[in-house]
Order: structure tokens, then sequence, then C-alpha cells
């Protein structure tokens, strides 16, 4: 049973699944750090990969269409060794919260507000994301499909600005580079922005949907998200070309360069409203999936009551990760991909292995019960027959 | 340090006071302990103690077993 009593409709679910997706596009400086620009051939390749995940979490949604992640693992696993699973997921929801904080107080930090101290960025903006927490899931994703449709018309918008500026030479020629940088560059987006959508198997029994399509959902969801990240970054590529791998937020860079004529100019403004917006989006969901993890975890009642020192540990937490921006980044570039597989896509497909060998099992058992019993009716039939 | 302040007056004053109501024995024990430990952090933070950086000794010890990309 889910702890948060109130329900979404299908079309949040979706849309908070393309502001999740739209958002990470920040993120992938750590594969256009290394695929330069080959980085829209790798998104492709890490969504592919991603298709894999997509079928594993749409079979277990599909079998436990009333229960969390947390309860998932309890019920597949035992009450041992289910509790420990969930606490690499409750560390990994933490640490994704923390990272995705880290990287919205940098942006900001680099962008908009640049003397302001990072711990009044992650205080204030962490008290917005407990605000709507406190208020249930229903309402915290009220605006998730303004924020995602907003998002794609910006990104479209800002297409057409910087088409002046697109040079598609900056794109040629492509595969020109060593087969091990494709295969690095698609497992860090098969990980970082694709396989984090596992965190929406704590929302399953919020979703208010009699045909309990979720693999559609979230083939729909994320196909979206997959289109708004390679339009940016073949826009990124076609401006910036080269020189992208050496930008933390590529697209910043590419809306300040972008303008038409001189009244339409410095439309990064554009960018780091939608930014901030579809940041709140990925880390309430986050929070949420964290801090609902927890209260089940300890078997507590409501969430609620400790969101607010959820929030408090993830800023503490996030000053505590790295010690450095540049530790930060190859971070992200070598180790966490590798990191990320064992939570994202092996504990899961370990889940459903096991929930399909104990299906298998129990059907046996009900076969032979049902022989067993059947073979007892004919003993019971045969009986007087002998008798006569 | 203002901060440290501000999260522990907002954990005492929203959190616990909203376990409290809920009167279950369970529910007020595990969020007080939970409180004390992140307020207990928040000041080891604002006072400059220098707290692991987890994910770097994480990256350390994956760079120890040979998992990453070598560049």
């Amino acid at each position: 049973m889910s702890i948060d009593k109130s329900k979404i409709t299908v079309t949040q679910f979706v849309f908070t699944i393309v502001c999740f997706i739209e958002s990470s596009a920040v993120l992938s400086s750590f594969s256009v750090g290394i695929s330069g620009k080959d980085s829209w051939f790798t998104m492709i390749m890490g969504y592919l990969v991603f298709l894999i995940l997509v079928f594993v979490i749409s079979q277990i949604m599909r079998r436990y269409p009333d229960k969390t992640l947390i309860e998932i693992n309890n019920e597949v696993f035992g009450n041992v060794l289910g509790r420990i699973i969930s606490v690499f997921y409750i560390w990994f929801f933490v640490t994704l919260t923390s990272l995705n904080l880290l990287d919205t107080q940098v942006f900001a930090s680099i962008s908009i507000m640049t003397k302001t101290p990072p711990i009044v960025l992650m205080a204030t903006f962490m008290v917005i994301c407990v605000w709507a927490l406190r208020n249930g899931i229903s309402v915290m994703t009220r605006y998730m499909t303004v924020i995602g449709l907003l998002a794609f018309a910006i990104t479209v918008f800002a297409f057409i600005i910087a088409f002046q500026k697109f040079h598609l030479s900056n794109l040629l020629p492509p595969m020109q580079q060593k087969p091990i940088v494709y295969v690095q560059a698609s497992h860090i987006v098969s990980t970082i922005p694709f396989g984090e959508i596992i965190v929406f198997l704590m929302l399953t029994p919020n979703v208010s949907s009699s045909s309990k399509k979720y693999g559609r959902y979230i083939l729909i969801g994320t196909l979206l998200g997959v289109i708004s990240m390679l339009l940016v970054a073949i826009r990124d590529i076609g401006v910036l070309g080269e020189t992208i791998k050496y930008f933390t937020v590529p697209s910043l860079e590419t809306q300040r360069v972008s303008s038409i004529s001189k009244i339409f100019s410095r439309l990064e403004v554009l960018y780091t409203i939608i930014f901030t917006a579809l940041m709140y989006s990925k880390i309430v969901v986050l929070l949420y999936a964290a801090t609902a993890a927890i209260a089940q975890f300890f078997k507590l009642k409501t969430y609620k009551n400790i969101s607010l020192l959820i929030a408090a540990l993830c800023i503490v937490y996030t000053l505590n990760l790295y010690d450095s921006g540049i530790s930060h980044g190859l971070s992200g570039m070598l180790v966490v991909p590798f990191l990320w597989s064992f939570i994202e896509y092996i504990l899961p497909i370990l889940t459903l292995c096991v929930i399909l060998i104990k299906s298998k099992f129990k059907k046996e058992g009900t076969e032979n019960d049902a022989v067993r019993v059947n073979g007892k009716r004919g003993n019971l039939s045969l009986g007087p027959s002998l008798g006569n | 340090m203002l901060f440290a302040l501000m999260a522990s007056a907002a954990i005492c004053l929203l959190d616990l006071p909203s376990a409290i109501r809920t009167k279950e024995k369970r529910e007020i024990t595990i969020v007080s302990i939970l409180s004390a430990l992140v307020i207990i952090l928040c000041f080891l933070q604002a006072f400059g103690v220098n707290l692991p950086k987890l994910m770097t000794l994480i990256n350390e010890f994956f760079m120890w077993l040979g998992i990453y990309y070598k560049m």
C-alpha cells in the first residue's frame, strides 16, 4: 500500500517523466565531455540500452501495481534480504537528490546568483521542495504538464534563435573516434539520466489508471524527454563545435551567443528560468522517493513527518559529496556509471528474475496440488465402483 | 551556523510536533532519533568538522578495485 493516498493522472505521470529526463540536459556534460560532436549518437545508443530497463520496470510494476519499491523488496526477497536491498535504494535516492541539488547550486552560482552563498541557494530550493512534498504527490506533480510543455517550447524556440550560428559542419565527420569512447558515453547516458527512472517505482501505487500499461507510459515519457535532449545536443554541437567539451553547461553558452539582431539577445535568462523549474520537478520527485522509502523502511505512518529532516540531511550531504568540482566531473565520467549500473540495472533485473522463478514454483505447486486433489477425487469415485 | 540553527528550528517546530501528534510511541521515537542525528550533522558541518566525503571515498574504492574507465 502506498504511503501517500493521493492519486495522480496518467498525464501527470508521463509529464513528470518528461520533466525528469529534460532536466538532465545539464548533466549531458559528462557524456559530451567524452564523445564531443558524436554525443547525439551516444544519446540514441544509451536510450536503446535503457529500453531493457523499461521492460524490466514495466514487468515489475505490472506484477505489483499497488506496492512501492521498498514493499516489493520485502515481498520478493523476504524481510532480511529485502531490507538490505532497500538500504541500497534509500542511499541511492538520497545521493541522487543531493547530486542534483549540487548541480542546481553550481548552475545558479555560475549563471545567475554569483555572489549568493551556496548554502542559501540550496536551503531556499529545498524549502520549496518540502513545501510541495508536504502537500502530497498530487500537488507536487500538478504543474509538471505546464513545465514539460514550456520546456519543450523554449527548446524549440532556442533552436530557431540559434540557427544563425548553427554550422552543420560542426557535426561532421561522424563516428571518427575509438569504439570505447562510444561505449563509455552510451554507458553514462544509459545510467545517469535514463536509469534514474527506477525512482518511479516509488510512485506506481499513486497512478490512477485502469489499464496499468506502465511500460507504455514510461516509454512515451522518456521518448518525449529524449527528443528534447537530442534537440538540445544537436543545437549545442552545431553552435559550439569541438569546444563543447570544455563547458560545464554547454546549453547556457549556446544561449549566450545566440541572438536575432540586437533585440533578441541575452536569451540565457529563458534557459535559466526553465532549467530551475525542471530541476525543481526532478528534485521534488527524488526527495519524495527518498522520504517515502525511509518512512516505509522504518514502518512510519506518513512520510510528511520526516520531510524536513531528510531535506536538511540532503543539504549537509551535498556539502560533503566531493572534494572538488573536478572530482565530481571525473567521478561522473569514470566511476559513477558502474556504481549506478548495479543499482539501476542489476538489482531490478535480479528482482524480476526472483519474481519469475517464484511465480513458476507457485504455479507448479498449485498444479501439483490440483493433480493431488483430482487424484483423491478419482479414488473416491473409484471406491463405490470397485465395491459394485 | 545560521543554516544549522534554522534547520534545527524547522525540524523541532514542524517535523517533531507532527510526529508527536500521531501519539504513537514508535513514530515519535524514530522521528526523534533521526532528527537528533540530522541536527548533530548540521552542527558538525557548521563548526567546520571535516566530515568524510562519501562519493570521493567510493570513487577511490572503485579505482582501487580497478572498476572504472581508463582515460
